[in-house]
């Protein structure tokens, strides 16, 4: 079986503020601050960067994945985040708040987020990518 | 009667701190596998970071062809293809579908299912 079908599908990827969970329904969640770009005074920019995931999987167990955080414009990787995600079933729906920290932006542009999924034995697979950019602000 | 699918079974939130990764040496192996990832590999909201590929000659000679024999000429490349790629372009395929598209289809492999069960 091919190394993508091994691995978990991202169904959702959305950067977002924060995540809350519902308190009188199950899996529901509410999204805030949810964004497709970030505009900053200066660069360097830093800023606080968060990702809500909903991750299924035919079979349960741990699987490692990685965040990468990809500058179009010369299509090299800035940063690199590593987690680990459990399934305690198989055929399971996880959700996911992954907190990626404070993340560094050397100039404005266009960025990608890309989640890849280690299938334990061969080369990682990318399942899913998110296109933002940075603008610098304008008086 | 309409049969109905199973029911996934959804996990609560997880909270995880992702760990930054300052090794070179995994930083230059991540890099390594990030670039021998084939171009063709669709995923959810990719974008493209390369230009564009020149269409292949044998894309442009298939375009000539009718329809119905271009279908026919992908069922037979298809039919060559390992079980393993057979799934991946699948895969590939269900991605790109519409909503409802992909509702009918999971319909027809259920009863495909039940029926070779049965």
């Amino acid at each position: 079986m091919s190394a993508a079908a091994l691995t978990p599908r991202v169904r959702v990827l959305v950067l977002c503020d924060e995540v809350i969970e519902s308190e009188i329904e199950e899996a529901v969640f509410t999204l805030v601050g949810v964004r497709q770009q970030l505009v900053g005074d200066s660069y360097p920019l830093t800023a606080s960067l968060s990702l809500f995931l909903v991750l299924s999987s035919p079979r349960k167990g741990a699987y490692q994945g990685n965040v990468v955080i990809v500058r179009v414009q010369t299509d090299k990787s800035l940063r690199y985040s590593k987690f680990e995600v459990e399934f305690d079933e198989d055929h399971q729906v996880q959700p996911l708040y992954l907190d990626l920290g404070e993340c560094e932006f050397p100039e404005a542009g266009q960025y990608v987020i890309q989640v890849w999924f280690s299938p334990g034995q061969g080369q990682d697979v990318l399942k899913a990518e998110h296109p933002f950019d940075l603008f610098e602000y304008e008086e | 009667m309409e049969k109905k699918s199973p029911r996934p079974r959804i996990a609560p939130l997880r909270k995880v701190q992702a760990e930054l990764v300052t090794d070179p040496a995994e930083q230059a192996e991540l890099d390594q596998q990030r670039n021998r990832q084939p171009d063709v590999v669709r995923t959810r909201g990719s974008v493209r970071l390369s230009e564009p590929e020149s269409p292949s000659p044998v894309v442009e000679l298939s375009r000539k062809l009718p329809a119905e024999e271009r279908q026919s000429l992908i069922m037979r490349m298809v039919a060559g293809l390992s079980p393993e790629m057979q799934f991946h372009l699948l895969e590939q395929l269900a991605a790109q579908l519409p909503a409802d598209v992909v509702r009918q289809l999971e319909e027809e492999l259920q009863a495909r299912l039940v029926k070779a069960s049965t």
